[in-house]
Protein backbone atom coordinates (compact mmCIF):
# COMPACT_ATOMS: atom_id res chain seq x y z
CA UNK A 1 0.00 0.00 0.00
CA UNK A 2 2.91 2.36 0.65
CA UNK A 3 4.60 1.93 -2.74
CA UNK A 4 2.00 3.70 -4.92
CA UNK A 5 1.84 6.66 -2.51
CA UNK A 6 5.62 7.00 -2.52
CA UNK A 7 5.70 6.90 -6.32
CA UNK A 8 2.99 9.50 -6.77
CA UNK A 9 4.48 11.87 -4.20
CA UNK A 10 7.91 11.70 -5.84
CA UNK A 11 6.19 12.52 -9.12
CA UNK A 12 4.73 15.63 -7.53
CA UNK A 13 8.07 16.85 -6.15
CA UNK A 14 9.80 16.55 -9.54
CA UNK A 15 7.22 17.69 -12.07
CA UNK A 16 8.04 16.89 -15.69
CA UNK A 17 11.59 15.73 -14.94
CA UNK A 18 11.67 12.25 -13.41
CA UNK A 19 15.21 10.80 -13.38
CA UNK A 20 15.91 8.48 -16.32
CA UNK A 21 16.45 4.91 -15.04
CA UNK A 22 19.98 3.52 -15.44
CA UNK A 23 20.71 0.34 -17.42
CA UNK A 24 21.23 -1.48 -14.13
CA UNK A 25 17.83 -0.31 -12.88
CA UNK A 26 16.30 -1.57 -16.15
CA UNK A 27 18.02 -4.91 -15.65
CA UNK A 28 16.75 -5.26 -12.08
CA UNK A 29 13.18 -4.29 -12.95
CA UNK A 30 12.77 -6.63 -15.91
CA UNK A 31 14.67 -9.49 -14.25
CA UNK A 32 12.09 -9.49 -11.46
CA UNK A 33 9.17 -9.07 -13.88
CA UNK A 34 10.40 -12.19 -15.72
CA UNK A 35 10.80 -14.09 -12.47
CA UNK A 36 7.46 -13.24 -10.94
CA UNK A 37 5.16 -13.43 -13.95
CA UNK A 38 3.09 -16.43 -12.95
CA UNK A 39 -0.10 -16.78 -14.96
CA UNK A 40 0.45 -13.85 -17.29
CA UNK A 41 3.28 -11.35 -17.02
CA UNK A 42 1.38 -8.18 -17.89
CA UNK A 43 -0.26 -7.54 -14.49
CA UNK A 44 3.13 -8.00 -12.81
CA UNK A 45 4.80 -5.66 -15.26
CA UNK A 46 2.15 -3.05 -14.51
CA UNK A 47 2.58 -3.49 -10.75
CA UNK A 48 6.36 -3.09 -11.02
CA UNK A 49 6.57 -0.21 -13.53
CA UNK A 50 3.60 1.86 -12.38
CA UNK A 51 3.05 1.12 -8.70
CA UNK A 52 6.45 0.16 -7.30
CA UNK A 53 8.94 2.10 -9.43
CA UNK A 54 6.71 4.93 -10.65
CA UNK A 55 8.49 5.00 -14.03
CA UNK A 56 5.14 5.28 -15.79
CA UNK A 57 1.76 6.66 -14.81
CA UNK A 58 -1.26 4.41 -15.18
CA UNK A 59 -2.18 6.35 -18.28
CA UNK A 60 1.28 6.10 -19.89
CA UNK A 61 1.20 2.34 -19.33
CA UNK A 62 -2.24 2.11 -20.95
CA UNK A 63 -1.00 4.17 -23.90
CA UNK A 64 1.99 1.87 -24.35
CA UNK A 65 -0.25 -1.23 -24.56
CA UNK A 66 -1.86 -0.89 -28.03
CA UNK A 67 1.52 -0.64 -29.75
CA UNK A 68 2.93 -3.51 -27.64
CA UNK A 69 -0.09 -5.59 -28.67
CA UNK A 70 0.17 -4.68 -32.33
CA UNK A 71 3.85 -5.60 -32.56
CA UNK A 72 4.57 -9.33 -32.87
CA UNK A 73 5.82 -11.27 -29.85
CA UNK A 74 4.84 -11.25 -26.17
CA UNK A 75 3.42 -7.87 -25.10
CA UNK A 76 5.73 -7.64 -22.10
CA UNK A 77 8.82 -8.22 -24.27
CA UNK A 78 7.71 -5.36 -26.50
CA UNK A 79 7.22 -3.12 -23.45
CA UNK A 80 10.76 -4.03 -22.34
CA UNK A 81 12.12 -3.14 -25.79
CA UNK A 82 10.25 0.18 -26.07
CA UNK A 83 10.99 1.38 -22.51
CA UNK A 84 14.63 0.28 -22.71
CA UNK A 85 15.00 2.20 -25.96
CA UNK A 86 13.31 5.31 -24.60
CA UNK A 87 15.47 5.37 -21.46
CA UNK A 88 18.88 4.12 -22.65
CA UNK A 89 18.78 3.56 -26.41
CA UNK A 90 19.88 0.30 -28.02
CA UNK A 91 21.83 -0.76 -24.94
CA UNK A 92 18.82 -0.21 -22.71
CA UNK A 93 16.54 -2.25 -25.00
CA UNK A 94 19.06 -5.10 -25.12
CA UNK A 95 19.53 -5.05 -21.33
CA UNK A 96 15.78 -5.00 -20.61
CA UNK A 97 14.95 -7.86 -23.00
CA UNK A 98 17.92 -9.95 -21.81
CA UNK A 99 16.94 -9.42 -18.17
CA UNK A 100 13.30 -10.29 -18.86
CA UNK A 101 14.16 -13.65 -20.42
CA UNK A 102 17.13 -14.62 -18.23
CA UNK A 103 15.28 -16.40 -15.42
CA UNK A 104 12.50 -17.94 -17.58
CA UNK A 105 15.10 -19.40 -19.99
CA UNK A 106 17.10 -21.01 -17.17
CA UNK A 107 13.91 -22.36 -15.58
CA UNK A 108 12.58 -23.71 -18.91
CA UNK A 109 15.86 -25.49 -19.66
CA UNK A 110 15.72 -26.98 -16.15
CA UNK A 111 12.19 -28.19 -16.96
CA UNK A 112 13.52 -29.72 -20.19
CA UNK A 113 16.07 -31.79 -18.26
CA UNK A 114 13.46 -32.76 -15.64
CA UNK A 115 11.04 -33.80 -18.39
CA UNK A 116 13.69 -35.94 -20.11
CA UNK A 117 14.35 -37.67 -16.80
CA UNK A 118 10.95 -37.95 -15.12
CA UNK A 119 8.53 -37.05 -17.90
CA UNK A 120 7.13 -40.54 -18.22
CA UNK A 121 6.73 -41.42 -14.54
CA UNK A 122 3.07 -42.07 -13.50
CA UNK A 123 3.00 -39.07 -11.12
CA UNK A 124 4.12 -36.59 -13.78
CA UNK A 125 1.72 -38.11 -16.30
CA UNK A 126 -1.11 -37.37 -13.85
CA UNK A 127 0.22 -33.87 -13.24
CA UNK A 128 0.35 -33.12 -16.99
CA UNK A 129 -3.15 -34.54 -17.47
CA UNK A 130 -4.22 -31.98 -14.87
CA UNK A 131 -2.38 -29.04 -16.43
CA UNK A 132 -3.80 -29.59 -19.92
CA UNK A 133 -7.49 -28.77 -19.26
CA UNK A 134 -6.50 -25.53 -17.47
CA UNK A 135 -4.25 -24.47 -20.35
CA UNK A 136 -6.98 -25.23 -22.89
CA UNK A 137 -9.61 -23.45 -20.80
CA UNK A 138 -7.42 -20.33 -20.55
CA UNK A 139 -6.96 -20.20 -24.34
CA UNK A 140 -10.74 -20.50 -24.79
CA UNK A 141 -11.29 -17.70 -22.25
CA UNK A 142 -8.88 -15.45 -24.18
CA UNK A 143 -10.84 -16.16 -27.37
CA UNK A 144 -14.15 -15.24 -25.66
CA UNK A 145 -12.70 -11.97 -24.31
CA UNK A 146 -11.31 -10.98 -27.71
CA UNK A 147 -14.43 -11.94 -29.68
CA UNK A 148 -16.55 -9.52 -27.66
CA UNK A 149 -14.03 -6.70 -28.31
CA UNK A 150 -14.10 -7.11 -32.12
CA UNK A 151 -15.83 -4.46 -34.24
CA UNK A 152 -19.31 -5.71 -35.18
CA UNK A 153 -20.03 -6.58 -38.79
CA UNK A 154 -19.85 -9.16 -41.54
CA UNK A 155 -16.19 -8.33 -42.34
CA UNK A 156 -15.03 -9.40 -38.87
CA UNK A 157 -16.96 -12.68 -38.97
CA UNK A 158 -15.67 -13.54 -42.46
CA UNK A 159 -12.05 -12.78 -41.46
CA UNK A 160 -12.26 -14.89 -38.27
CA UNK A 161 -13.83 -17.80 -40.17
CA UNK A 162 -11.38 -17.57 -43.10
CA UNK A 163 -8.42 -17.60 -40.69
CA UNK A 164 -9.77 -20.58 -38.74
CA UNK A 165 -10.55 -22.63 -41.85
CA UNK A 166 -7.19 -21.98 -43.51
CA UNK A 167 -5.07 -22.56 -40.37
CA UNK A 168 -6.87 -25.22 -38.31
CA UNK A 169 -8.72 -27.18 -40.99
CA UNK A 170 -6.69 -26.73 -44.20
CA UNK A 171 -3.34 -26.47 -42.36
CA UNK A 172 -1.98 -23.75 -44.63
CA UNK A 173 1.30 -22.24 -43.31
CA UNK A 174 0.80 -19.15 -41.14
CA UNK A 175 3.14 -17.02 -43.27
CA UNK A 176 0.90 -17.45 -46.33
CA UNK A 177 -2.35 -16.94 -44.38
CA UNK A 178 -1.10 -13.70 -42.81
CA UNK A 179 0.34 -12.42 -46.10
CA UNK A 180 -3.13 -12.71 -47.67
CA UNK A 181 -5.57 -12.01 -44.83
CA UNK A 182 -3.51 -9.31 -43.05
CA UNK A 183 -3.57 -6.79 -45.95
CA UNK A 184 -7.15 -7.81 -46.78
CA UNK A 185 -8.29 -6.98 -43.24
CA UNK A 186 -6.32 -3.73 -43.19
CA UNK A 187 -7.80 -2.54 -46.51
CA UNK A 188 -11.31 -3.43 -45.32
CA UNK A 189 -10.83 -1.39 -42.14
CA UNK A 190 -9.23 1.55 -44.03
CA UNK A 191 -12.25 1.67 -46.39
CA UNK A 192 -14.65 1.55 -43.48
CA UNK A 193 -12.74 4.42 -41.80
CA UNK A 194 -12.98 6.48 -45.01
CA UNK A 195 -16.75 5.92 -45.23
CA UNK A 196 -17.32 7.21 -41.68
CA UNK B 1 22.25 -31.68 -36.10
CA UNK B 2 23.19 -28.38 -37.77
CA UNK B 3 20.26 -28.64 -40.16
CA UNK B 4 17.88 -29.18 -37.22
CA UNK B 5 19.33 -26.11 -35.46
CA UNK B 6 19.00 -24.05 -38.65
CA UNK B 7 15.42 -25.31 -39.05
CA UNK B 8 14.61 -24.37 -35.42
CA UNK B 9 16.12 -20.94 -35.93
CA UNK B 10 14.35 -20.17 -39.22
CA UNK B 11 10.93 -21.33 -38.04
CA UNK B 12 11.40 -19.82 -34.57
CA UNK B 13 12.12 -16.48 -36.26
CA UNK B 14 9.05 -16.81 -38.50
CA UNK B 15 6.82 -17.48 -35.48
CA UNK B 16 8.46 -14.61 -33.61
CA UNK B 17 7.61 -12.18 -36.40
CA UNK B 18 4.13 -13.57 -37.08
CA UNK B 19 2.97 -13.62 -33.44
CA UNK B 20 0.38 -10.90 -34.02
CA UNK B 21 -1.49 -10.27 -30.78
CA UNK B 22 0.83 -12.47 -28.71
CA UNK B 23 2.57 -15.82 -28.98
CA UNK B 24 -0.65 -17.84 -28.68
CA UNK B 25 -1.63 -16.77 -32.20
CA UNK B 26 1.16 -18.97 -33.59
CA UNK B 27 0.30 -22.13 -31.61
CA UNK B 28 -1.71 -23.87 -34.34
CA UNK B 29 1.07 -23.26 -36.86
CA UNK B 30 3.76 -24.46 -34.40
CA UNK B 31 1.67 -27.61 -33.88
CA UNK B 32 1.38 -28.11 -37.64
CA UNK B 33 5.13 -27.83 -38.20
CA UNK B 34 6.67 -29.33 -35.03
CA UNK B 35 4.18 -32.21 -34.68
CA UNK B 36 2.80 -33.01 -38.14
CA UNK B 37 5.71 -32.08 -40.41
CA UNK B 38 8.89 -32.58 -38.36
CA UNK B 39 7.72 -35.02 -35.65
CA UNK B 40 9.94 -33.26 -33.10
CA UNK B 41 7.22 -33.80 -30.47
CA UNK B 42 3.95 -35.72 -30.25
CA UNK B 43 0.61 -33.92 -30.20
CA UNK B 44 0.23 -34.64 -26.51
CA UNK B 45 3.77 -33.44 -25.71
CA UNK B 46 3.03 -30.22 -27.56
CA UNK B 47 0.05 -29.39 -25.36
CA UNK B 48 1.90 -30.64 -22.28
CA UNK B 49 4.87 -28.34 -22.95
CA UNK B 50 2.59 -25.40 -23.44
CA UNK B 51 0.75 -26.23 -20.20
CA UNK B 52 3.99 -26.57 -18.20
CA UNK B 53 5.42 -23.27 -19.41
CA UNK B 54 2.12 -21.57 -18.67
CA UNK B 55 2.48 -22.69 -15.05
CA UNK B 56 6.10 -21.44 -14.97
CA UNK B 57 7.12 -17.76 -14.72
CA UNK B 58 7.96 -15.67 -17.78
CA UNK B 59 6.46 -14.42 -21.02
CA UNK B 60 4.24 -16.63 -23.21
CA UNK B 61 5.76 -18.93 -25.76
CA UNK B 62 8.63 -20.44 -23.77
CA UNK B 63 7.19 -23.78 -24.91
CA UNK B 64 9.23 -23.40 -28.12
CA UNK B 65 12.36 -23.78 -25.97
CA UNK B 66 11.08 -27.18 -24.79
CA UNK B 67 10.26 -28.19 -28.36
CA UNK B 68 13.81 -27.16 -29.33
CA UNK B 69 15.16 -29.16 -26.38
CA UNK B 70 13.25 -32.21 -27.55
CA UNK B 71 14.48 -31.74 -31.14
CA UNK B 72 18.18 -31.04 -30.48
CA UNK B 73 18.99 -30.96 -26.75
CA UNK B 74 20.39 -27.93 -24.92
CA UNK B 75 21.62 -26.19 -28.08
CA UNK B 76 18.16 -26.68 -29.61
CA UNK B 77 16.54 -25.02 -26.58
CA UNK B 78 18.94 -22.05 -26.73
CA UNK B 79 18.59 -21.57 -30.49
CA UNK B 80 14.78 -21.71 -30.25
CA UNK B 81 14.78 -19.18 -27.40
CA UNK B 82 17.00 -16.72 -29.28
CA UNK B 83 14.95 -17.17 -32.47
CA UNK B 84 11.78 -16.49 -30.50
CA UNK B 85 13.13 -13.30 -28.87
CA UNK B 86 15.46 -11.57 -31.34
CA UNK B 87 13.40 -10.89 -34.51
CA UNK B 88 10.29 -9.57 -32.74
CA UNK B 89 12.40 -7.43 -30.38
CA UNK B 90 14.33 -5.88 -33.28
CA UNK B 91 11.04 -5.17 -35.00
CA UNK B 92 9.61 -3.62 -31.81
CA UNK B 93 12.74 -1.49 -31.49
CA UNK B 94 12.59 0.05 -34.96
CA UNK B 95 8.81 0.16 -35.48
CA UNK B 96 8.12 1.85 -32.11
CA UNK B 97 10.70 4.55 -32.93
CA UNK B 98 9.03 5.05 -36.33
CA UNK B 99 5.53 5.25 -34.83
CA UNK B 100 6.69 7.80 -32.22
CA UNK B 101 8.06 10.06 -34.94
CA UNK B 102 4.78 10.25 -36.84
CA UNK B 103 1.82 11.18 -34.72
CA UNK B 104 -0.71 10.62 -37.53
CA UNK B 105 -1.27 6.95 -36.83
CA UNK B 106 -4.24 6.33 -39.13
CA UNK B 107 -2.42 3.47 -40.85
CA UNK B 108 -1.30 1.96 -37.54
CA UNK B 109 -4.92 2.06 -36.34
CA UNK B 110 -6.15 0.43 -39.56
CA UNK B 111 -3.53 -2.32 -39.38
CA UNK B 112 -4.47 -2.91 -35.75
CA UNK B 113 -8.18 -3.14 -36.52
CA UNK B 114 -7.60 -5.21 -39.65
CA UNK B 115 -5.41 -7.72 -37.84
CA UNK B 116 -7.75 -8.06 -34.84
CA UNK B 117 -10.19 -10.53 -36.51
CA UNK B 118 -7.26 -12.51 -37.95
CA UNK B 119 -5.72 -12.73 -34.46
CA UNK B 120 -9.03 -14.01 -33.09
CA UNK B 121 -9.19 -16.60 -35.89
CA UNK B 122 -5.66 -17.74 -34.98
CA UNK B 123 -6.61 -18.07 -31.31
CA UNK B 124 -9.75 -20.03 -32.21
CA UNK B 125 -7.44 -22.35 -34.17
CA UNK B 126 -5.15 -22.71 -31.13
CA UNK B 127 -8.16 -23.50 -28.91
CA UNK B 128 -9.37 -26.08 -31.45
CA UNK B 129 -5.96 -27.80 -31.67
CA UNK B 130 -5.68 -27.84 -27.87
CA UNK B 131 -9.19 -29.11 -27.20
CA UNK B 132 -8.76 -31.91 -29.74
CA UNK B 133 -5.64 -33.09 -27.92
CA UNK B 134 -6.79 -32.42 -24.34
CA UNK B 135 -10.45 -33.30 -24.11
CA UNK B 136 -10.27 -37.02 -24.69
CA UNK B 137 -12.68 -37.81 -21.82
CA UNK B 138 -15.65 -36.23 -20.04
CA UNK B 139 -13.81 -35.16 -16.87
CA UNK B 140 -11.13 -33.26 -18.83
CA UNK B 141 -13.73 -31.59 -21.04
CA UNK B 142 -15.72 -30.52 -17.96
CA UNK B 143 -12.61 -29.10 -16.29
CA UNK B 144 -11.74 -27.23 -19.51
CA UNK B 145 -15.21 -25.66 -19.62
CA UNK B 146 -15.11 -24.65 -15.94
CA UNK B 147 -11.64 -23.11 -16.31
CA UNK B 148 -12.73 -21.23 -19.44
CA UNK B 149 -15.89 -19.92 -17.75
CA UNK B 150 -14.10 -18.81 -14.56
CA UNK B 151 -11.22 -17.18 -16.47
CA UNK B 152 -13.72 -15.40 -18.72
CA UNK B 153 -16.11 -14.18 -16.02
CA UNK B 154 -13.76 -13.38 -13.09
CA UNK B 155 -10.52 -11.50 -12.54
CA UNK B 156 -8.98 -14.41 -10.60
CA UNK B 157 -5.24 -14.86 -11.31
CA UNK B 158 -5.16 -17.80 -13.76
CA UNK B 159 -2.36 -19.43 -11.77
CA UNK B 160 -5.02 -20.59 -9.22
CA UNK B 161 -6.96 -22.35 -11.98
CA UNK B 162 -3.76 -24.03 -13.17
CA UNK B 163 -2.96 -25.13 -9.60
CA UNK B 164 -6.47 -26.46 -8.92
CA UNK B 165 -6.53 -28.35 -12.20
CA UNK B 166 -3.06 -29.79 -11.50
CA UNK B 167 -4.22 -31.04 -8.08
CA UNK B 168 -7.23 -32.75 -9.67
CA UNK B 169 -4.84 -34.37 -12.14
CA UNK B 170 -2.54 -35.59 -9.36
CA UNK B 171 -5.59 -37.04 -7.61
CA UNK B 172 -6.13 -39.15 -10.72
CA UNK B 173 -9.42 -37.55 -11.78
CA UNK B 174 -8.43 -37.26 -15.45
CA UNK B 175 -7.29 -40.86 -15.98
Amino acid sequence: MTAPTAASSSEMTTPGAPPVPTSFALFKAFFFIGLTGFGGVLPWARRMLVERLGWLTSREFAELLPLAQLLPGPNVANIATVLGRQYRGAKGAAVAVFALYLAPTIITIGIGYAYARWGHAPVTAHLFAGLMPAATGLVIATVLKLVTSLPRGVASIVLVAATFISIALMKIPLLIVLAVLGPLGTITMLRRAQKD
Amino acid sequence: MWSTLADLFVHGSIWSLLAVGGMNATLADIQRYAVDTRHWVTGEQFVTFFSITQAAPGPNGMAVALIGFQAAGLSGALVSTIAKILPSSLMAYFVSAWVERRQDSRIVAAVRKGLAPVTVGLLVSAAYVFARETDVNVSRALCTLVCAAVAYRSKLNPIYLVAASALLGLAGVFG
